[in-house]
This record gives structure tokens, C-alpha cells and sequence, in this order.
């Protein structure tokens, strides 16, 4: 290709220590102006194609590189990072790790790059609040960059590759924080920026976005390029084995309900919507209610009651919150970066106190007991597992939790070797936890907690940074957990994960639930609050583009979860 | 709103922190103390901040106060002069004086340097020192460190929220110590993780560039503020001359 921008050529790369090649053989061009997706399991090699194309090998990053690589007429394995950035970028998939620990405010954060350039300050100040205006968090521009939130330092860190300004900018799983307006922002962005003539990489598990922004996709396996071509093509490709988008799902379930008109499976939202038949007759599909709705209201495993907290500087995060949970439930605790809701996940086993209101587990306040006390009612696998990983084992990791409970040793062994199974660990039992990929990572700190066998087990983002295959056996897990019983809760930006595996939708906005109702019973009303505060999943979105009626018999068959599933 | 004290140059404020910390250390007399302490803490006063600052300051001085009284007037008492008996315990008037002027230093110091640290913002403080021929890797360690405290903060509480969540309880000294691993090794294991990535992020901001760097904050200074900052480092030189006088020449 004459006009790539970046190019490889039979490039390979080794890491020091490493007896196996992290990228094998790989010859690529990229042209100007396009967004191109290298998608792959965990371990294919995205994550250190996008460092070596940025110039981080084999200087910063040790190892034997064999092949050329350009990018921008300038070789990323001859220069260092700083001769690659007048050139290219790339956006780590951890966000709190990027700040430079060095600017107090997000401005100066920002325009850091550009300062240690020794670009003029009109221009720093410019291409700033450019930037954060990009971003939408121009507000922030005063704050620290550690007083913000996750998704809001993602924002930050894009924004300051943003203000770089370079023509090849990459990004490292750039959606793994953010919510679902901001992801589509961000897509919008990207789509933006490479018809201004910037190219775009995108290393990213989430196939959808994928479909709806990529021109090009490159799929990596082992480090070997596995598949090369328009999104269309490569995820439709069951031989590539890549796990199926939620719009080939919806449009493979629409077909088996007589609804689809196409004569092939749709992998974008535009094809869904052409593809579904508006008037064709549906058999009746019925959503199961959640259980505290379907059967008579047992006791409730947890109620909050007029649940207030603020930080404090006085800033108001939860006001009024009432919430009531019934064993056995599914439920999704969803809202903006910011909503309060990890604040209210936190209120629910005590690791922090209402300033008003109170918090009962199975009819008990929970307002005079210790945190570590509740865990055999209520678990919190937290986003970031780094800080709940710290054993030896995976094995021994797993059994911590028990221990702590002071289960006897037989009863621990059964759990461990039951979570084990469950999250399709067994064979990395006696693997150090820091041994395996993060996606991995993620399901050992996910077992752990299921080991605990709390009636309430809470997941915050649970899919955030998982390849398709470990999405298969998180849902399990959690099939497994709602099976057993047990109240199950998911905080997350993934609607389509969160549709297919709860019955029940709590919205916060600004702290304060401004929904609260099973999924199957959402009126247009509550459909357009969902719209306008998160996004909505999949089956929601199209049948509201086909103008389908909350209510009507093909609206409950898109957004059925089994159509998702 | 910044008051005319925030607004200073920060050497001003530093010249201006140090000639109280020296004439406080310097002081013999327990008056001239009091007197330059008081001084220090009109500097709290002149902060717009001084509510919250001066809110901090028991913490600070109430412990110090207690344990200094008690070493000086109690455990070292000069009985040879104006000896006082309370409760079996011989007190001295001039200990206690002693260790007041103590006191007063230690008050002196936190209060003129806290005030400093409360009003300037760190990146300032080091774009003044930098001017003034800071190497930059030095300015960069000191700022990370600074800025990084807060950032460890926020992960170990993070740590032991999540390991409470799986059943921690820390209520007793064996606890405690059988929590350590639990809460040290992510926070270890973190740390160094982080190390990388942040690496890779300062190469991504061009921290490697042998250029001159821009800085986005102007420094207001003016020609009495460089006055005042000569005055303070001449009364300094000029303490330091006096004591050496006094105490080392026939």
C-alpha cells in the first residue's frame, strides 16, 4: 500500500527472558485516515504491537526485534518514545497509572506533553482546552487529576494524547473505563479525528464498537496475524473463532423468532435495524420478572433507607436513596462516571456509613458492625483485582476468604476447588494470580470472592478488560451464583452484559435512584431516562430505531435476554 | 479568593519562613520567642486558608506542648533554681521556661513552613526553585513524591476495603499483624506494576526532551518582593554573624 502511514514488515519482537515471541511474522499497512481495530484473546500480542509501533521497544521494553517497522516515515524501533512523538501516541488501558504524578490540576496535566516540548503557552492553552473540551470534562480543568473518578481519568488521558496532536495515535483498550455515552463520544471522536486525515489504532476486546467504528480489522492470535479485513468480514467469520458480537446475537435470535429479513447475521446496529422484519408476527416471549417481583415478597436480603452521603467538603454523592433487594435477584446498578454509584456499593457491606438513613442485611442494621463481619451477607469483587491479589497461588487466594470466615478446612476445600471450576481456573490453581493475563487476573479475584458464598455478591465491571472467552465464563459464574440463590449485583457501563444477566435496572443520577423497575416492564418513559443517562442495551436500541412500542409482543422479543445471550 | 499572603512569590514566603525559623532557633529569651511565634502564626492569619490550617495545628502543637513540658520541666528538672513541688514531682520555673522556648520553635517552624506548603501549590514552589537552577530530575522526584503520597493513600485504603470485603477484621495487635501481608502485597505488588506503566506514561509526555520546557504558570514577583527576600536572606547571614560573635569570640 503507497500511502500507508504505518507499516510492518515481517516484524517480530521477543522479550528478554521470554523463550516464545510476544509478535511473530507480522507485516501490515495501515493507511492514512482510517481507524484501524486489532482485536484478539488475551495474550495475542495487541497490547505490545501497540507499544512497539509507539517506539517502546526494545529500549524501554527489553527483547530481540527482528522485521522493520515505519510509522509516519520514522522507525519506532530506531527512535525512542520521545523522537516517535511529534509522529505517534498511544493511550494505556490504565488510567490512574498515567498521570505523571507531576501537575496538580487537570489542566496542567493535559498540556504537560506540550510544556516539556517547550511548545509556546498560547499553544499549550489551546490545544488544552481543545482537548478537554473533546473530552467533555472542560469543568474539571481546575481539579486534581487524583480527585477524579476512573472513567474521568480515562477521559483525562485521552485528552492529553489528544493535545498532542500527533498523526498516528493509538489506543490501548480505551473503553474499559468509560460509560456507554462517553464510549460512543469517544467512537464519534475517533470517527472524527481520521476523517480529518489522523490514523487510528485501536486495540479493544469489545466487538460492537469494533464493528461500529473500525474500517479495518486486524486480528492477532499468539502474535501471529490471524486475520486481516473489514469488520463486516472478520467478525462474521465463525472459522476465526472470536466469539460473537451482541449484534450478531440479537440478529441470530431475531431469525430464529421469524422476525429477520436478511439472509445473513447482522454485526452492526445499522444492519440490525434493516434487517428486522417490523411487521411480521411474533410468538409471545416472556422476560421473567425478578424474582422479588415475580413470587411474594420474602424478606429482603438488603434494604437501604433514605440513604444519605457526602464528601467531606459538603459535595452531596448519595441523597434519599431507598432500595430494597430480594434473595435470589439480579439486579443492575447502573449511571454516569460519577452517579455515586460505587459510593452506594460501598454503603451496602459497611465499608463506608450513611450520614443519614440506615442499611440492614436480612432485616439487620448493619450500622454498628465491622466491615470484614459482613462478608458472609454481602461481597464486593472491586474493579481493580491488583488490590485484592496477593498470594502465592491462585489456589491459596481462593481459600483466603473462608479462612477468613473460619470455615472448616473441608467445607474451604470444596468451595475452593467449586470456585475453581466455576471460573474455569482449575488448571492455574498453583499459577502465581500475577502469572496469568489480567483478563485471568479478573476471574481469580471473581472466584475469590465466590468462594465466600455471601448471600449478596456484588461485581463492579465485571467485563471491563475480559476477551470473549472469559465473558463465557463470568456469565456461568454468575449463573452459577443466581442458581445457588444468592443476590447478585452488577455495577457496570456494559448494558448488553448487564441485559442479558439481570432482571432488574437501578439508575442513579447525580446520587439520587431515578429508576427502579424490571427490565421487562420499562415504559417508553423509562426507556428515553435510560437513553439519556447511560445508553441503552442492544435489543432496546434497535427496536426504539425501528419505531417497535415498549409493550408491543416484537419489542419484548428484542429485548428478551436470551436474544443476548 | 487568594489573599495578598497567597499571592507572594513562594521564595518570598519561604525567605520569609526561614528568617522566623532561624531568629526563633537563635532566641534566648523566652519573650522574643513568643514574639516571633506570633509572628509565624500571622502568617496563617494573613492565608486565605488559615480556618482549615489553623485546624491542624493542635494536633501539631498539643502532643509536643505535653511531652516537652513533662521531659523538661519533670524528668530534667534544674532544682537549684526556683524549685516547685506538685504531687511528689519537682518542677523548676526555668525548666519550664526552657522548654517553652522549645515549644515556641517547634510552633515557629511547623506554623511559618505549614503556611508555605498550605498556600502554594507544589508545582509553583517548584517552577520557583527550577528558575533558580533546581535540576529537573530533582524537581521531578521531589513533585512525584509529593504528588504520589496522597495517590498511595487512596490505593491502601482501596486494599484494605477491598480484603474487608472478603472477611478482614482488624480488631487486635494479632490481627493487625497477620493483615500485613494481605495489605502490603498488593500495595507492594502495585507499586512496583505502577512503576512501569507510570514510566511509560512520563516517556509518553515527553519527559525525556532535552529542551528547555515551557511553564504554564507565571510567577508574579515584583521589585519589593526581590527586596524583601535580599532583607531576609541579609538578616539571616546577619543572625548567623551575631551568634558566631557572641558565643565563639573573646
Amino acid at each position: 500500500m503507497n500511502d500507508a502511514i504505518v507499516a510492518t514488515n515481517g516484524l517480530s519482537f521477543r522479550y528478554t527472558r521470554r523463550t516464545t515471541p510476544a509478535l511473530d511474522q507480522i507485516s501490515i499497512a495501515i493507511a492514512a485516515g482510517s481507524v484501524t481495530a486489532i482485536i484478539g484473546p488475551a495474550g495475542a500480542g495487541k497490547s505490545t504491537l501497540c507499544a512497539l509501533l509507539a517506539g517502546f521497544m526494545p529500549r524501554f521494553f527489553r527483547g530481540v526485534v527482528d522485521g522493520t517497522a515505519t510509522v509516519d516515515g520514522m522507525s519506532p524501533i530506531e527512535g525512542s518514545v520521545h523522537a516517535m512523538l511529534p509522529h505517534v501516541t498511544v493511550v494505556l488501558s490504565q488510567a490512574s497509572t498515567q498521570i505523571s504524578g507531576v501537575c496538580d490540576t487537570v489542566a496542567g496535566e493535559v498540556g504537560f506533553a506540550l510544556a516539556n516540548m517547550g511548545l509556546p503557552v498560547d499553544t499549550i492553552r489551546t490545544r488544552v482546552a481543545e482537548a478537554l473540551a473533546t473530552m467533555e470534562i472542560g469543568h474539571l480543568a481546575e481539579r486534581s487529576p487524583f480527585q477524579l473518578s476512573g472513567g474521568q481519568q480515562q477521559r483525562m488521558v485521552i485528552a492529553a494524547a489528544l493535545a498532542l496532536n500527533p498523526p498516528v495515535l493509538i489506543f490501548d483498550e480505551p473503553t474499559a473505563q468509560l460509560d456507554p455515552p462517553t464510549v460512543a463520544a469517544l467512537g464519534d471522536t475517533l470517527r472524527r479525528l481520521a476523517a480529518a486525515g489522523k490514523t487510528i489504532i485501536v486495540a479493544e476486546q469489545h466487538l460492537d464498537w469494533v464493528a461500529a467504528y473500525a474500517d479495518r480489522v486486524i486480528v492477532l492470535n499468539a502474535g501471529r496475524l490471524h486475520a486481516d479485513g473489514p469488520p463486516q468480514t472478520i467478525i462474521a467469520d465463525p472459522q476465526l473463532a472470536l466469539g460473537r458480537s451482541y449484534a450478531q446475537r440479537l440478529s441470530s435470535y431475531a431469525q430464529l423468532h421469524g422476525v429477520w429479513q436478511g439472509s445473513t447475521v447482522a454485526t452492526t446496529h445499522a444492519g440490525l435495524v434493516r434487517g428486522i422484519r417490523t411487521d411480521a408476527p411474533v410468538e409471545p416471549v416472556s422476560r421473567p420478572l425478578p424474582r422479588a417481583h415475580a413470587a411474594p415478597m420474602q424478606a429482603p436480603v438488603l434494604t437501604c433507607t433514605s440513604v444519605q452521603f457526602a464528601y467531606p467538603n459538603g459535595v452531596p454523592v448519595l441523597t434519599d436513596v431507598d432500595l430494597t433487594f430480594g434473595h435470589g435477584e439480579r439486579v443492575a446498578l447502573l449511571g454516569r462516571n460519577g452517579a455515586g454509584k460505587s459510593t452506594l456499593l460501598r454503603h451496602f457491606n459497611g465499608l463506608l456509613r450513611p450520614q443519614s438513613g440506615s442499611i440492614a442485611l436480612n432485616g439487620v442494621d448493619i450500622a454498628k458492625r465491622a466491615p470484614g463481619t459482613l462478608a458472609r451477607q454481602m461481597s464486593i469483587v472491586f474493579q481493580d483485582v491488583r488490590n485484592q491479589l496477593f498470594a502465592a497461588t491462585v489456589r491459596t487466594e481462593i481459600a483466603y476468604g473462608p479462612s477468613l470466615l473460619g470455615i472448616p478446612s473441608i467445607d474451604q476445600e470444596r468451595r475452593v476447588t467449586h470456585a475453581l471450576a466455576v471460573c474455569g481456573l482449575t488448571n492455574d490453581a498453583d499459577t502465581h494470580p500475577y502469572d496469568l493475563p489480567v483478563a485471568r487476573r479478573r476471574l481469580v479475584a471473581t472466584a475469590a470472592i465466590m468462594a465466600l458464598e455471601s448471600d449478596i455478591i456484588a461485581l463492579d465491571e465485571p467485563t471491563a478488560g475480559l476477551d470473549s472467552d472469559s465473558i463465557e465464563t463470568l456469565s456461568s459464574a454468575i449463573a452459577t451464583c443466581t442458581q445457588a440463590g444468592r443476590t447478585v449485583i452488577l455495577v457496570t457501563h456494559d448494558l448488553n452484559f448487564c441485559a442479558t444477566h439481570t432482571d432488574r435496572v437501578v439508575l442513579l443520577a447525580g446520587g439520587r435512584i431515578v429508576l427502579d423497575a424490571p427490565w421487562a416492564s420499562l415504559n417508553e418513559d423509562h426507556i428515553a431516562l435510560l437513553d439519556r443517562e447511560v445508553g441503552l442495551p442492544l435489543g432496546f436500541d434497535v427496536a426504539r430505531t425501528c419505531g417497535i412500542a415498549a409493550g408491543n409482543a416484537l419489542h419484548r422479543c428484542l429485548t428478551a435476554p436470551a436474544g443476548l445471550r | 479568593m487568594p489573599s495578598r499572603y497567597d499571592l507572594l512569590h513562594p521564595l518570598t514566603k519561604l525567605s520569609l519562613a526561614l528568617v522566623l525559623i532561624v531568629a526563633a532557633y537563635l532566641s534566648p529569651s523566652v519573650w522574643l520567642s513568643t514574639a516571633i511565634c506570633g509572628a509565624a502564626l500571622l502568617t496563617t492569619a494573613a492565608s486565605h486558608r488559615r480556618g482549615e490550617i489553623a485546624r491542624v495545628y493542635p494536633l501539631f502543637f498539643v502532643p509536643i506542648t505535653i511531652s516537652l513540658l513533662l521531659i523538661r520541666g519533670v524528668l530534667v528538672p534544674d532544682v537549684r533554681t526556683s524549685p516547685i513541688d506538685v504531687g511528689g514531682f519537682v518542677l523548676s520555673l526555668d525548666a519550664i521556661a526552657g522548654a517553652w522556648i522549645y515549644i515556641l520553635r517547634y510552633c515557629t517552624l511547623v506554623a511559618a513552613l505549614f503556611t508555605v506548603i498550605q498556600t502554594t501549590p507544589t508545582a509553583q514552589l517548584m517552577h520557583a526553585l527550577a528558575e533558580r537552577g533546581l535540576p529537573r530530575s530533582i524537581e521531578f522526584i521531589l513533585l512525584m513524591a509529593l504528588q504520589i503520597i496522597p495517590d498511595m493513600k487512596l490505593r491502601a485504603d482501596a486494599i484494605l476495603e477491598a480484603q474487608q470485603s472478603r472477611g478482614l477484621v482488624i480488631h487486635s495487635l494479632p490481627s493487625r499483624i497477620r493483615a500485613l501481608v494481605p495489605l502490603i502485597g498488593p500495595l507492594v505488588v502495585g507499586a512496583l506494576v505502577d512503576v512501569e506503566e507510570r514510566s511509560m506514561a512520563l516517556e509518553l509526555r515527553a519527559f525525556a526532551a532535552t529542551n528547555r520546557p515551557t511553564r504554564m504558570t507565571v510567577l508574579l514577583d515584583s521589585r519589593a518582593q526581590r527586596v524583601v527576600r535580599v532583607a531576609c536572606i541579609g538578616a539571616v547571614v546577619a543572625m548567623a554573624v551575631a551568634v558566631v560573635g557572641v558565643r565563639y569570640l573573646p
